[in-house]
């Protein structure tokens, strides 16, 4: 290649403004070009670097640097990670020989995953992960079932069983997520009764299939929507629902139905959480039930007839109060003055926020200055929360004044002894 | 000024070279990847808060460029500390500009892609570079490039801080492609020839 078409080249590339295509061009020639120019090369890197000693030093927030150690304890640069995997090994065949006591079939498999896997180290971590869960599962298994099944066929069963046990092993976790789990069971059971209860009693005489199917669907809907029940487990409780639509005292029964259901799945462990849950479910119910039951019972009653049912109508709508949480949302809105007894000043003055001001390289070049008029919301606490041009003198200028203005702290403005949110106006000039 | 006499006392009392605080880095050694955090943060920060000119971007893509530092240890040039990082920095922010304008294609952001084309690719032969070299000449630098003329100086920031290519500059400024290509080539020649006589 030409030495003038590659000297540009590695001008180009020095000072960052290679296209992709002159980019490979000049690998290209870098890898076969016999008198290829290092010696200039080098000379117009260094040169690049030491133009950037033109620009105006300025140092970044001091939290940064903690915030690079907190990242960089997250990764592990490329000559750690190749110990770790010999030491990931390691231990996991350690765990192999222990757990080969109990089955002879599966250390030979893990081993060969093992081998397979040597380059990828998450994924070495994931089968000692595996490992041990497997591991745990084989305990819970010999506990449950008889010691005299071979291993082998316990293995597979395993395996489509692991998410499942995955999300047990964070037991606290696994414990709320239980008693969400039953508490929503609970109360989906309970809308379904009640609707299709106010179904049976209005539309007797009309289509009660396509009431039912409305009914599933919404059930359905709640589902999808908490994604809490198993897939396996939606249709059973939908058709216990709508067949046993007499009591509220048959939840229990379906409670425990679903527990059953559970069995074949869950370890030990997990039932005995399930049932301490159960002690607490009769409180579940009934506390969660009204929000479902309120409106639809209290047509009923209307509908049917007497007075008394008209007080409980008369008295229940206050209960629910719904007219203050209206208010409270109104209430959220800040509001912002725009003059109080003492404005809010910027700290260290006008001249302060036109300190901080970074000069638009292009509107430099363009010769531009003028005002930017800036309204800056003033938080009590004299923090800019918001701060927006009303007129702009374009050219980046709009944003760096925004920028400096975000960065001001204020003195806050003073209402009646109180410091209050205020909007205030702030000029600040462009002048080269 | 005041800024490089500060880091020359901090460069005097801590005898380790930059090329040495690399080389333990890359031993795992975080106090000296703290150390070329504190010499080179704030360099690095005002090439890139120039380029992007917002602080909250320019801040995040500091972190990124430490992180490349950490992560790609074993990529870096050893012996050129100051130009490798610069570079980088550099191109981590160019390349930011670059994704953010709207009207050209970007490559995928991958691993190859940091290998080579945000990670520079150093010259065999290149003359070690430290900071504290760097920052005594700096004022020199910086009367070298007000000896452009202005047109040389606006179209080598083009280049520089806006990594604009000499397409975008000749469409930019509405002069011809060659025009742009001489004055590129001039203004590096005439800074070139100078910080030969400086550096040396």
């Amino acid at each position: 290649m030409d030495k003038s078409r590659l000297l540009y080249l590695i001008t180009l590339e020095a000072m960052g403004c290679i296209t992709a295509k002159e980019s490979s061009e000049l690998l290209k020639a870098m890898k076969s070009e016999k008198n290829f120019p290092w010696k200039e090369m080098g000379e117009y890197q260094n040169l690049a670097a030491l133009l950037s000693m033109v620009v105006n030093q300025e140092s970044p927030a001091k939290n940064l640097k903690d915030l690079v150690l907190k990242e960089i304890e997250k990764i592990k640069p490329e000559s750690e990670i190749e110990s770790n995997v010999s030491t990931g090994r390691e231990s996991n065949s350690a765990k192999i020989e222990k757990k080969g006591k109990e089955t002879d079939n599966i250390p030979d498999d893990s081993l060969e995953q093992d081998d397979n896997k040597k380059s990828e180290l998450k994924i070495v971590d994931h089968s000692s992960e595996f490992e041990e869960v497997k591991a745990k599962l084989f305990k819970i298994k010999d506990d449950r079932k008889n010691p005299s099944e071979p291993g082998y066929q316990l293995l597979e069963e395993d395996i489509e069983e692991i998410p499942f046990v995955k999300s047990e092993k964070q037991k606290k976790s696994g414990n709320k997520f239980l008693k969400k789990r039953t508490a929503v069971a609970a109360s989906l059971a309970f809308a379904v009764i009640v609707l299709s209860t106010i179904y049976f009693l209005y539309f007797f005489d009309d289509d009660i299939e396509e009431q039912k199917k409305l009914a599933t669907k919404e059930t359905e809907m709640l589902i999808s929507k908490s994604r809490i029940i198993p897939k396996e487990q939606e249709p059973v409780v939908i058709l216990q629902n709508t067949e046993q639509v007499e009591s509220k005292n048959d939840q229990p029964d379906k409670l425990i139905l679903l527990e059953e259901r559970n069995v074949p799945k869950v370890q030990p462990e997990m039932i005995e959480q399930v049932k301490e849950n159960k002690s607490q479910k009769p409180d579940l119910p009934p506390l969660q039930s009204p929000d479902f039951i309120d409106a639809p019972l209290v047509i009923e009653m209307t509908e049917d007839n007497s007075e008394t049912d008209a007080d409980y109508l008369a008295t229940s709508i206050p209960e629910k109060q719904l007219p203050p949480k209206e208010e409270i949302v109104v209430n959220e809105e800040p509001v912002y003055f725009v003059a109080v007894e003492e404005m809010p000043e910027p700290i260290g003055g006008i001249s302060g926020i036109q300190k901080r001001i970074v000069y638009p390289e292009l509107a430099k070049r363009a010769g531009i200055e003028g005002k930017v008029l800036v309204l800056a919301f003033v938080d009590e606490s004299g923090n800019v929360t918001k701060a927006e041009v009303i007129k702009g003198i374009g050219l980046g200028c709009n944003e760096a004044a925004i920028n400096a203005i975000l960065q001001t702290k204020f003195k806050p403005g003073i209402q009646r002894g109180k410091p209050v949110k205020v909007r205030v106006t702030i000029p600040v000039t462009f002048k080269l | 000024m005041q800024n490089s006499s500060g880091t020359d006392s901090f460069v005097s009392i801590n005898p380790l070279t930059d090329s040495e605080l690399l080389s333990n880095t890359a031993n795992q050694d975080k106090l000296a990847f703290e150390q070329l955090y504190a010499r080179y943060s704030s360099i690095l920060y005002s090439l890139i808060m120039k380029i992007i000119s917002d602080r909250g971007i320019s801040e995040k893509i500091l972190v990124e460029v430490f992180l490349i530092l950490w992560r790609r240890i074993g990529d870096f040039d050893k012996e050129n500390v100051f130009t490798s990082l610069i570079l980088l920095a550099r191109n981590k922010a160019l390349d930011f500009l670059k994704r953010r304008s709207e009207n050209t294609e970007h490559p995928e952001y991958d691993e190859d892609y940091e290998r080579f084309e945000i990670l520079p690719t150093l010259s065999k032969e290149i003359k070690p570079l430290e900071l504290h070299d760097a920052l005594k000449v700096k004022y020199e630098i910086g009367e070298m490039v007000k000896g452009l003329t202005d047109a040389q100086r606006y179209v080598l920031s083009l280049f520089y801080f806006e990594g604009l290519n000499e397409t975008e500059i000749s469409q930019k400024l509405k002069i011809p492609l060659p025009t742009v290509r001489s004055k590129l080539q001039v203004a590096t020649d005439i800074l070139l020839d100078k910080t030969r006589t400086l550096v040396a």
